[in-house]
């Protein structure tokens, strides 16, 4: 087993605590690490195991925007909800919000930023305007139910597709408004029913520094090594074999997908897991849920990607030469 | 007839540091009149102003004292008949023979309370002394409505009586004195004590005793010095709506009150009563937070005042008050907030850390300190 994985699965042990209110989750992950390297190594493994743990430290403590040095409290609440006898609601509106927010809701908090007023965070209401396609894709502007995007603040909760807890989805239902070590702040149980934790990582070759959301949330920066699907599947189930389509698998090697047209391919390179390397197309590649469907929502049924910009068949046609 | 007068000597040295003890500064055995007052605004032929130490001098009440006795000198007289235009900061401020509360501390000690500001002093925060605007968290629809009415001006008295009193720091708010009533007043002034240990029945506890020995400054931080100072959290008390388990957060809420919320059923807007509108003070334990940092705040949480429980700070029993996170005079840091740092023992009124690390050492969400 490549180490880079074994660390990735160690820390994805990290039970389902919301990993932005447990600071125990990089101590725990940490220490299971540690223990994993030297199990690896021996006990004279010290230098080999010491400069692997720099290089491979990196994509596992990265954290993301709104933790650690990012995570600015008063981004979002306010303490007493006046300065200078001013409100401190970043609507203006004077009575003071639950949780001490600075807008009256945390869905209104975070689309205050992420609905394209603010163009240093990235905006995920359609139409986005600091990139022409960002990785998540984005939800519509009416904010009603919609079959190509997931469903924000829906009038009753919802069972997701091939789920089976019904759910109200708002940004802190996937995000953890308080950050921690996954990627994107991906809480790591998002249905909060007890279910075990999943780490999703990925490599960025750009990470946010507040103001460059045209150059971090964007396909061509992410590399995704690992928990993409499995973090899907605690909302929607997994992939039942025979019913779906291949989840997690590798796109060399399968009997119905062909590599060379993968490989090949003159479109732009649908997401995929590249657990092995930052380089796709590649022979570690496999095909993920986000091969197909957009986290957030895209133009098309179902959240589809079109490779082409223009047919689903483009899609598929990246791996079936049909 | 020797014996009984040695007796009674000794009686009366052992008598000296318990009515010392019940006393605050300016207050029965300590309050001169002569220190802040003059009857005639001449003395001494009108000899040039001396501020500051004066030698020895014979009270008229007996014994001797040392008094900073600022004599007026060509001065127009003062209302009140007071010895100049500001008596307070004549000892209060850059002196060494009194504590002193403004702006940094000239005499060199980790003060409790900080430094209030002048006007013009645009570093840091906390209260300006002379600003006329209103107090942030004035609330003019609260019970007690009309204490800072327009045209108000801040002064020390707003918050100290200058004629002492038994309360901590001979806090009370001067000014209305009368309209705050009787029922009222136990309400909003904390209690002392000045013992040795942690003093449970009462807001604050001055672990140093009462050593204080007026004009040596050496000695200040035991009794002003943040270390010696201890707030209780098991005084509770319900004023305008709100209740609070120490005095001092009554005391600011006079003044803050929609600043003010001890619990999550205070001032809040929320129909079921579940989210705070307002951070929490004094009644709500720390610990009994979702998550709280264990090791990585113990530091941080050191250097911060909370109500406590016991005479060791525990955030498994303590509260987080008013005077948790803002200094009450000021400091050097916006909003008179204290950054704790969390390596060792803050050496400084704004503390070694980031403004996260005050937020943090409760809340320990969003990665590492």
């Amino acid at each position: 087993m490549p180490a880079s994985r074994f660390l990735y699965r160690t820390a994805g042990v990290t039970s389902d605590t919301r990993a932005g209110d447990c600071p125990s989750f990089a101590a725990r992950g940490g220490s299971l690490l540690w223990h994993g390297l030297i199990q690896m190594t021996g006990p004279h493994g010290f230098v080999k195991v010491f400069v692997a743990m720099i290089f491979i430290a990196a994509p596992l403590f990265a954290g993301e925007w709104h933790y650690g040095a990012s995570m600015v409290c008063s981004d979002c609440h306010t303490q007493h909800n006046s300065s200078g006898g001013v409100p401190m609601r970043t609507d203006s509106v004077a009575a003071p919000a639950a949780m001490l927010l600075r807008r009256g809701t945390a869905q209104e908090l975070c689309l205050s930023c992420h609905a394209g007023a603010n163009a240093s965070a990235p905006d995920v209401i359609a139409p986005v305007t600091y990139v022409s396609e960002s990785a998540a894709g984005a939800f519509p502007a009416s904010h009603e139910p919609s079959s190509m995007a997931h469903d924000l603040l829906s009038a009753t909760p919802v069972i997701p597709p091939g789920g089976t807890v019904a759910m109200v989805l708002q940004c802190t239902t996937c995000h953890d408004p308080h950050g921690n070590q996954n990627y994107r702040n991906l809480r790591p149980d998002p249905t909060r029913s007890g279910l075990p934790g999943v780490t999703v990582v990925s490599h960025q070759g750009v990470t946010a520094n507040g103001s460059n959301p045209a150059q971090v949330y964007v396909r061509d920066n992410v590399i995704y090594k690992s928990g993409v699907s499995a973090w899907c599947a605690t909302c929607h189930g997994a992939p039942v074999p025979g019913s779906d389509h291949p989840d997690d698998t590798a796109i060399w090697g399968a009997t119905l997908a062909d590599y060379t047209l993968w490989s090949s391919s003159t479109l732009p390179h649908v997401p995929v897991h590249s657990p092995s390397d930052n380089v796709v197309p590649s022979v570690d590649d496999r095909v993920i849920c986000i091969s197909c469907h957009k986290a957030h929502g895209s133009d098309h049924p179902a959240a589809m990607i079109y490779a082409d910009g223009e047919t689903m068949e483009s899609t598929c046609q990246e791996c079936h030469g049909l | 007839m020797k014996k009984f007068l040695v007796v009674l000597g000794l009686l009366a040295l052992a008598a000296m540091p318990a009515l010392a003890a019940t006393d605050n500064y300016h207050y029965n055995t300590t309050m001169k009149c002569s220190d802040c007052h003059s009857m005639h605004a001449s003395a001494h032929e009108n000899l040039p102003v001396v501020v500051g130490m004066g030698a020895e001098i014979t009270d008229p009440n007996g014994g001797t004292d040392k008094s900073p006795m600022y004599f007026p000198s060509g001065l127009a007289p003062q209302h009140y008949l007071l010895k100049g235009t500001d008596v307070c900061a004549s000892c209060h401020k850059n002196q060494t023979f009194a504590p002193d509360v403004v702006g940094d501390n000239l005499n060199g000690y980790v003060r409790s309370a900080g430094g209030v500001k002048e006007a013009g002093d645009t570093t840091g925060g906390g209260h300006v002394i002379g600003t006329t605007t209103r107090p942030p968290g004035y609330d003019a629809t609260a019970a007690i409505n009309g204490y800072f009415a327009a045209g108000s001006v801040l002064e020390c008295y707003s918050c100290h009586s200058p004629h002492g009193g038994t309360a901590f720091r001979n806090l009370g708010p001067y000014q209305m004195r009368s309209a705050l009533g009787s029922a009222n007043v136990g309400k909003v002034q904390p209690t002392v004590s000045k013992a040795a240990a942690f003093n449970t029945a009462t807001d604050v506890t001055i672990l140093g005793g009462d050593t204080y020995n007026f004009g040596t400054p050496a000695n200040f931080v035991n009794y002003y010095g943040r270390d010696n100072i201890v707030y209780a959290n098991n005084q509770a008390v319900t004023f305008n709506g709100t209740t609070s388990t120490n005095r001092m957060d009554q005391f600011c809420g006079v003044c803050h009150g929609a600043f003010h919320g001890g619990s999550e059923t205070d001032n809040t807007t929320v129909a079921d009563g579940t989210a705070f509108v307002r951070h929490p003070t004094s009644t709500k334990v720390v610990g009994a937070l979702p998550t709280t940092y264990a090791a990585a705040a113990t530091q941080a949480f050191a250097n911060l005042k909370v109500y406590q429980a016991t005479g060791t700070a525990t955030s498994t029993t303590d509260s987080p008050g008013c005077l948790t996170c803002h200094k009450a005079h000021g400091n050097n840091n916006p909003f008179a907030l204290i950054y704790p740092g969390t390596l060792a023992k803050d050496t400084t009124e704004e503390g070694a850390g980031v403004y996260k690390n005050l937020c943090k050492t409760c809340h320990s969400m969003g990665g590492t300190m």
